[in-house]
């Protein structure tokens, strides 16, 4: 997953943690989020809604939603 | 009623004795009853709208929340949602595309055409429809998307929509930010103090700054006559009137809100320092371009992720248009949409080409960051003068003028343009030392605070020129 978040934003030095949200990311905007969720949708191959897109707070939340549709 | 009157003054006074003097369980409802008083006074026939609207969302969001929690009933609750949306957008569009039949209909000679002419003629558009309709529209999504919960007090609920503050020209505040706040309203003495500065600010904004630099503006609009350097001169200056104008609004609605413990978000953060377009949109009118990415940008985007590039470009240029319309629907605001949507465009596409090559070559980098603010202000200056031609001949003759050679100028060194740049100065610096955190009341001595106030309220009265009501009154 970080390695999606490093590519997505050209950042190859880039932490993330479950608290980090996009404030903590420069590139991190609503252009660059649907360029995340694509990435993460072909990466675990699963859909997400735009309700669940606009709902995340952190990469946590991110995290978890990822994990509820992988099981 | 117009913020800067004697009646507006009255009203507030005897709204914030009332509020401060009845038990504090009973502050919703004063909150609901005064701007319903405030709507009343200013918009009589509208009053019944903004009330039916407001009725019809909270039991469709009662009812959008109760089927979600069923499994089986999701459809439902999407289509109550769906609903919703529908209702409230043909409402909005119902008023701000009436008007434009009238000359349609007028040069008609049948009597249902003439009687269609007359109806639409006469529609007058509610006080805070474009504000209030886009309230409803994200409360209920909120609740379809599972954000918020669905509002159980119809009082506080009746009081976000018609929050006397906010009605006129926004801030577009969520319902989740105001009702959490409705529901514990504690107002503090700080909160009422930072309130009453805000609201200076605005005043000071508005009628020193704001209404002084719009007499040179004026003067370069309609007349085709006028000389090129005035005509530059208002190019560069009705960004700052404008910025004066809207700005002033919001300190006013955020410091009245903070009269009553509620505190408003912020519209606008040194826009014009932006180093690109879509920098400027996120901290220009940053209500409304947050509510666009939600509630349009965002589910398009979605829709159209698969298509790439292709897809970005097409969810912005609609939520541009969108952004353009919602202030009028007409060609100027049409163009002044497509022109920052076409920006925009430009700007998404190169935005990792930019990134790259601003990384292995950091010296250029320097210089965007001292270049941008400068390339993005004429940007959106460009845009602005179709904000404010009237029509798409006037935009085209200004833009004309602008290109024709010449030094004659006239009106540059008036002396209301002059108070009105000092009163800029005088504004920005005010804004410096409070992002400094030299804030006055901190630092500064309570004389020396007081004779600060005095010089500005000596300033609005002897300098201040209350010529035009608010540019942002009339969306």
């Amino acid at each position: 997953m970080v390695d999606t978040f490093r590519d997505v934003f050209g950042d190859p030095g880039l932490t993330i943690q479950d608290t980090t949200t996009a404030a903590d990311v420069e590139a991190w905007d609503s252009l660059t989020h649907i360029d995340l969720i694509v990435a993460l949708e072909r990466r675990f191959r699963i859909k997400f809604t735009t309700g669940e897109v606009t709902n995340l707070r952190n990469v946590g939340d991110l995290v978890s939603l990822i994990k509820n549709k992988t099981r | 009623m117009n913020y800067l009157s004697v009646q507006f003054a009255l009203f507030l006074t005897a709204a914030v004795l009332g509020y401060y003097l009845v038990p504090r369980r009973a502050r919703p409802l004063w909150l609901l009853l005064a701007s319903y008083g405030f709507y009343i006074l200013s918009n009589p026939l509208a009053a019944a709208g903004i009330f039916t609207a407001t009725v019809f969302t909270f039991w469709m969001g009662r009812l959008v929340e109760s089927r979600q929690k069923r499994e089986l009933g999701r459809n439902l609750g999407c289509g109550a949602m769906a609903l919703t949306v529908t209702v409230l957008l043909a409402y909005l569009g119902f008023y701000k595309i009436a008007p434009l039949f009238g000359p349609v209909f007028a040069g008609n000679s049948s009597g249902l055409e003439r009687m269609a002419a007359a109806a639409t003629q006469n529609v007058i558009i509610p006080l805070g429809i474009s504000y209030y309709s886009f309230k409803l529209i994200s409360y209920v999504v909120d609740v379809y998307w599972r954000k918020i919960p669905a509002e159980r007090n119809f009082i506080a609920f009746a009081a976000y929509v018609a929050f006397f503050p906010q009605i006129v020209a926004g801030p577009i505040q969520r319902a989740g930010d105001f009702l959490e706040q409705v529901h514990n309203l504690n107002p503090s003495i700080a909160l009422a103090r930072s309130g009453l500065q805000r609201l200076l600010l605005g005043c000071f904004k508005k009628v020193v700054v704001a209404d002084n630099l719009a007499l040179i503006v004026g003067m370069a609009y309609p007349d085709s006559f006028s000389p090129h350097l005035s005509t530059l001169a208002a190019f560069y200056i009705f960004p700052l009137q404008l910025f004066a104008d809207f700005s002033a609004l919001t300190d006013i609605a955020i410091g009245v809100g903070r009269l009553f413990g509620v505190d408003g978000p912020e519209n606008f953060n040194e826009p014009y320092l932006a180093t690109s377009i879509s920098q400027y949109w996120r901290r220009w009118h940053m209500t409304l371009t947050l509510w666009l990415t939600d509630y349009v940008f965002m589910p398009l985007r979605m829709a159209t992720r698969a298509a790439g590039n292709w897809g970005l470009a097409f969810s912005l240029m609609v939520n541009m248009l969108l952004i353009g319309l919602w202030h009028s629907v007409s060609w100027t605001f049409a163009v002044f949409g497509l022109l920052h949507g076409v920006f925009l465009v430009v700007d998404a596409l190169s935005a990792k080409t930019r990134s790259r090559f601003f990384k292995t070559h950091p010296q250029w980098d320097r210089a965007a960051n001292c270049f941008g603010p400068v390339l993005t202000f004429h940007l959106a200056a460009l845009a602005m003068v179709f904000v404010r031609a009237a029509t798409m001949p006037e935009a085209f003759d200004f833009l004309s003028r602008l290109n024709a050679p010449g030094f004659q100028a006239s009106g540059i060194l008036e002396q209301d343009t002059l108070r009105g740049l000092v009163g800029l100065a005088v504004w920005f610096l005010w804004s410096a030392i409070e992002k400094w955190q030299w804030t006055i009341p901190a630092r500064v001595p309570v004389w020396g605070r007081w004779a600060f106030y005095y010089l500005v309220i000596a300033s609005i009265v002897h300098y201040g020129h209350n010529a035009e009501g608010f540019i942002y009154f009339k969306f």
